[in-house]
Formats: structure tokens, sequence, C-alpha cells
């Protein structure tokens, strides 16, 4: 027999990062995502994408103690995975909105109210996991040590390794590594022209695309 | 080289602000005049972001594997019907091929009519007969559906050799001789054919047959206590016909007749 949990066990759940609730979630709120993305021109992938960014937004709302639903968590879940796929559709230039007769529209707003999810931040979140998870192994536990504060003294141990020097270049070379990966990837380049942008702005500088030259400010910039 | 290792190293410390005021500036000389300094300047704050932010990465780590899991899932599950499906066609094909072997065709032209009767005559109990009611009589229970069977028009009029040469065919030791019909008569389609004969006693089993002029029988009829029988052609076609007639398993009489 299936455990059914409340929301609010959910939400708890998720707050504690616990792979059960990770896992139920999943099996109740996935195929209403994928029949939200897959009617409005989006593909199995785009699904999980979707699924995955939406899940991350809730997550971080969960760490808000003033976070309160209004709706139930099916329409809340809903509201941000529309979002974002309709923030990813705009982007795309093919915006065409099916509604799904499962949810209870009038809970759904779309505009950045009810969820503040900039599409594009969790886009770049997400190919930042993608390049993190395929480092080696080794790589990943130094970056996590590292970033969570934890002393060289005690990185080099846990790597049994007795010089902190070679956790310090280990480290070097391991982000190194992670940048370059990104950088190389065409994924990220609507995220690096973007900023590149702002850079402009700031320095006055000029960027070529398409191989006009245009000063200040470029107007829009979409590789995809 | 040496100023990608310092300009690699730099990147960091920028971000970390570990820089000396003099690297600050020469560095920031560097990233203005440089787009992709500055590209990889900017990934790099945004990975001091993401990587400093563990419960998050953790998070979506746990999200990934689940994602991951249950795509595998699904396709372990998709693989196993798959190949269950397979399983199943494999052994549907093995049976059916066994009882192919162990039920052979009992009628092609090759096979001779004798063999037909020999077979009957060892194991009457494996006669088999139609559903369709050609002769007044008893049924023998039979599974076969052969009047669907018959060839188009011009193959239908062909001689089975097999059976000419058993045309006329009475053993010696019954007494048993057929009045009606003549071993080779026509008849009209619709008509109805009729049998008798003589020299059986009440006590024995007649059993007629009908076989198309391939060799197929087509239908098989038990007559007891009569010398007489009649033969309903409606649902027949056009063409040549052979009927057979049995007594305890052995031929006694043979003929053919056409259907115009």
């Amino acid at each position: 027999m299936m455990v059914r949990y409340s929301d609010d066990a959910i939400l708890k759940g998720l707050y504690h990062k616990k792979s059960r609730y990770i896992e139920y979630f999943y099996k109740e709120y996935f195929p209403v995502i994928r029949s939200l993305v897959e009617k409005n021109s989006g593909t199995k992938s785009d699904v999980e994408d979707v699924f995955q960014d939406a899940l991350l937004v809730l997550y971080k709302k969960c760490q808000n103690h003033d976070f309160k639903l209004t709706c139930s968590l099916k329409t809340y879940f809903y509201s941000i995975s529309r979002n974002i796929w309709f923030q990813r559709l705009d982007r795309r230039w093919r915006l065409c909105y099916q509604s799904d007769p499962e949810v209870n529209e009038k809970f759904v707003s779309y505009g950045g109210e009810t969820v503040d999810a900039n599409e594009s931040d969790l886009a770049r979140q997400r190919l930042f996991q993608e390049h993190f998870f395929r480092l080696p192994a080794d790589c990943q536990r130094i970056l996590r040590l590292f970033f969570s504060k934890t002393p060289m003294s005690e990185i080099a141990e846990s790597i049994h390794s007795s010089s902190v020097k070679y956790v310090k270049t280990r480290k070097y070379l391991c982000k190194n590594m992670l940048r370059k990966r990104i950088l190389n990837d065409p994924a990220c380049r609507p995220y690096i022209y973007q900023q590149g942008r702002q850079d402009n702005v700031s320095t006055g500088a000029s960027i070529h695309v398409g191989g006009a030259k245009q000063p200040g400010l470029v107007k829009e910039i979409t590789l995809k | 080289m040496k100023d990608a290792t310092m300009k690699n190293d730099w990147i960091d410390r920028y971000n970390e602000d570990e820089l000396s005021p003099e690297e600050k500036a020469v560095f920031e000389k560097m990233k203005n005049s440089s787009q992709v300094l500055r590209n990889e300047v900017m990934v790099d704050r945004y990975l001091n972001e993401f990587l400093s932010d563990q419960d998050t990465l953790e998070f979506c780590r746990k999200v990934k594997l689940t994602i991951l899991k249950r795509r595998n899932g699904r396709s372990f599950s998709s693989f196993l019907l798959i190949a269950a499906s397979l399983l199943f066609l494999i052994t549907l094909s093995g049976i059916l091929f066994l009882m192919g072997k162990r039920n052979p065709l009992p009628w092609t032209k090759e096979d001779s009519a004798m063999r037909e009767v020999e077979r009957e005559r060892l194991s009457p109990s494996e006669d088999r007969l139609t559903d369709n009611k050609l002769f007044t009589g008893d049924r023998l229970p039979v599974a076969q559906s052969p009047v669907k069977s018959t060839p188009d028009e011009s193959r239908s009029f062909a001689l089975l050799p097999e059976l000419e040469s058993l045309i006329g065919h009475q053993p010696r030791s019954l007494d048993f001789a057929l009045e009606k019909p003549g071993f080779r008569d026509r008849f009209r389609l619709g008509s109805q054919v009729l049998f008798s004969w003589s020299g059986t006693d009440s006590l024995q089993t007649v059993v007629l047959s009908l076989m198309d002029n391939e060799g197929n029988l087509l239908s098989e009829y038990r007559v007891e206590k009569t010398n007489s029988c009649v033969f309903k052609t409606e649902t027949l076609r056009r063409g040549i016909y052979y009927w057979r007639i049995t007594i305890g398993g052995e031929l006694v009489s043979l003929g053919r007749m056409e259907l115009y």
C-alpha cells in the first residue's frame, strides 16, 4: 500500500532533503509536469529540467520560515513549473500554452508574484550542477570540503595526503577544470553574453555580435 | 603560457579578494581589455556562489539521483516487457512447430489414398468430420472446415490419380453391394444424391465420407440400422468429388461424382 503524505509533511521532508520524500514527490507530481510541458511543445528532457528547476525553487522556498502555502502544494508546484516553462518557451520564441484541466487555474498566476523563479538563473545553476557532477569524485570531494569551510589540513587528511600545498593545487586544478568545461559548453553562451553586456555597460566597452560592432548596451542577444 | 597560468591563478584570487592592490589594478586592466577574461571571471564568480551553497548542491544531487533512478527503472521495465514478449513469441512458435510435427496434414497430392484408408483402419477413433450437414445420418465428431478449401473453378474439375485408381474397389470378404449411385456419376449442383446398398446387417455401422479432388476430407457421416442415406450437394461448389464407404474401418467402396 502506498503511503500518502500531507503537503506539510512533504515540505518538511524536502526541507530536510529526505530522499524518501523526494521520491514520493517525484511519483506524485512528475506526471503533472510532464503533462504541462509535453502538451506545450516540450520534450522529455524539458520535462526533467523543468521538474528539477521547480523543485529547487520549492526547496529554496522551504528554507524561508515565513513561507506558507495558500493553495494546495500541487497547484503551487504547478504554478512554479508553469512559470519556468513559460519563461523558457518565451526565450525560445515559441510560446503556445494549453492549460491542464486537472489543476485549478484560478490559483495559478504567471508573472512572478506567486513565484519568483528566474528561469535563466535556474538553467545556469543546472548547467553548473551537470558539470560539477561529472567531475572526478576526488575533485567533487575537495571542492565540497573547501567550500564548506573545512580547514585545509582536514581536507588533506580526508584525501589521505599530508601536504596542504597539494590540496591547494588540487583544488585550483579541479575548479579550473570545472570552469573550463562550463565555458566550453555551448549551453553556457547565453549567460556569458548576458553578463558581457552588463560588463560593457559598466566599462563602456563594446562587443561584436554577428560581425557587427555594437557599442554600449546591446539590445538583445539570444543564441538559442 | 606564463600569462595564462598567471591569469588562471589570478581569476581565483581576484574573486576571493586575495590579490594585492597592484595585482588587482593590473588584473582589472587585463579584464577590461579581454572579453574572454571577463567571461572567465564571471563564471568563476557564479561558481563560487554555486559551490558555497552546499545544502542546495546536496539537494540537487538527490533530485538528480531520483530522476535518474526513475528513468532507468522505466527503461528496465520496458526492457523486461520486450524480453518477456520475445520469450512468449519464441515459446509459442516452438509449441506450434511441435504441434505441426505431431499432426501433419493428412492429405496432400503426394499422399496416396491408400495411406489415408490404412490410417483410418488402424485408428478409427481419429476420424475427422466436418460441421456441414451433407449426409443424413449421425455426424461423427471432427474438426475441419473443408468446403471452404475447395479450389477455384478450373482446378476443381481435375482428377486425382491416387483415388481414381481405387474407384470401384470392393473387398471379397464382405457381401456389400452398392446399388446407388454409380461410381462415376454426374449430378446437378444442389440436387440430392441417394446412396443405397445391400449386404450389410443392422448391427454394422457404415461410414460415408466425402473428399474433394485434392484428397481433402470434407465430411464423414455414420449410418446405422439402414441401407440408405441422402447426400445434399447444395453447400458444395461445382467440381469433382470422391465419396468413400467404410465398414468397421475397412474400405468397401469408393467412387467419384461430378457436380456441374
